[in-house]
């Protein structure tokens, strides 16, 4: 019986960490410039920040609930979480290609997703239902938080811009003004990919083959580096132990940082403020701005953002 | 054994509908196939595009998920 239900664990654990691989492998087909691929490491990061702070909050409201709770592991994940983000970082401060730059994401991605899930089912066993209601409602974020999501923003719309360009390069078309809206983030993503449906359409029979040859190309390549990287990642569970050996030991320095937060965090809550800032000391949001290949800078870039946010 | 059994009959059935359905079609449908194809082949090409664009792009709105701590 017990071997059985050893059995059924372990297959429940491969299969979990199949179907968290196959998401990750989704999200790189934008991974295919540098910029594409830091603004998804980018927002790994920011998915991860957000799951500290909240998950700082949770041990707060746990320390009133429960204040015998041994919640020393969720002290340790929110440790080891802070060890993934700042690996994010070293990795966009890198010399990685694009490539490495999907593989390394979607390892860390696995392992935020099981941290995660492996918080929230402590969480949910501490605290009765109001309590995680009241935390669920709580907004959690932080300026460093708002400065990362951004930097994400202006990165996105810069992107979007460039592809839009050097697809318009490739069909020998030229629309600045079109590029120029994508990115100052006028036209959205659903708005751009019309417009340029239509400049295709526009399109004689000839150009049309020649344009969608290249494209054909570009979809080849995505495909070949969705491949790579899942050829990579498969079959990981040994990877995946000695990464998590590593992220434990990295994270035994961090746990001081973690505690200081949380009490911080239960101060702030006790005091009744429960604002939805949570403060600002969160040490592992950075901007980064290097590391971007000069070819992926185009011609609107960084500054291209006016504030008006996409119009979704 | 006896559902091992049925369920095998089970997957033989459903094998022998889908080659049978694969066979099955007459000259008209044939016809009627070959008459859509060129404006099924344009839009083919858009929408290829459009999925290619698709995948290059990332929206403002997009997010990467690792799941909820509570």
């Amino acid at each position: 019986m017990k071997k059985t239900i050893f059995l059924i664990a372990l297959l429940m654990l491969a299969i979990n960490i199949v179907v968290a691989q196959e998401d990750a492998i989704e999200e790189v087909s934008v991974m295919g410039t540098m910029e594409g691929a830091t603004i998804r490491l980018l927002q790994l990061q920011s998915s991860i920040e957000h799951n500290i702070l909240k998950g700082t909050d949770v041990i707060s409201e746990i320390l009133d609930a429960d204040p015998e709770a041994n919640f020393s592991r969720m002290e340790e994940i929110l440790a080891e979480m802070d060890v993934l983000s700042s690996q994010i970082e070293d990795l966009i401060n890198s010399d990685l290609n694009e490539t490495k730059a999907a593989e390394e994401f979607v390892f860390v991605k696995i392992q935020a997703k099981e941290l995660s899930k492996e918080f929230r089912t402590m969480a949910i066993g501490y605290l009765p239902d109001e309590n995680q209601e009241r935390v669920r409602n709580r907004n959690e974020t932080s300026q460093d938080l708002t400065k990362l999501k951004e930097e994400i923003k202006q990165r996105t719309r810069a992107h979007n811009a460039l592809q839009v360009q050097k697809f318009l390069d490739k069909i020998g078309l030229q629309n600045d003004s079109l590029v120029s809206q994508i990115g100052s983030g006028e036209l959205n993503v659903g708005q751009a990919i019309s417009s340029v449906a239509k400049a295709y359409k526009g399109l004689g029979q000839e150009n049309k083959a020649e344009a969608l040859a290249k494209i054909k190309e570009v979809k080849a390549k995505a495909q070949v580096q969705k491949e790579t990287v899942r050829e990579k990642t498969e079959n990981s569970s040994d990877e995946l132990k000695i990464r998590a050996q590593e992220r434990k030991e990295a994270a035994k320095g961090k746990i001081e940082k973690i505690k200081e937060k949380i009490k911080s965090k239960h101060a702030e809550n006790s005091n009744g403020q429960g604002s939805p800032d949570a403060g600002n000391e969160h040490g592992g949001v950075k901007g980064n701005s290097s590391n971007i290949n000069s070819d992926d800078q185009g011609k609107n870039n960084q500054d291209s953002g006016n504030g008006q946010g996409g119009k979704k | 054994m006896k559902a091992f059994l049925i369920l095998g009959l089970l997957v033989v059935g459903l094998l022998a509908g889908c080659s049978d359905n694969s066979a099955s079609g007459t000259a008209d449908d044939v016809q009627q196939d070959n008459a859509l194809q060129p404006s099924t082949q344009q839009d083919t090409s858009v929408d290829e595009v459009e999925s290619v664009m698709n995948d290059q792009m990332i929206s403002e709105t997009d997010y990467v998920e690792v799941g909820e701590m509570i």
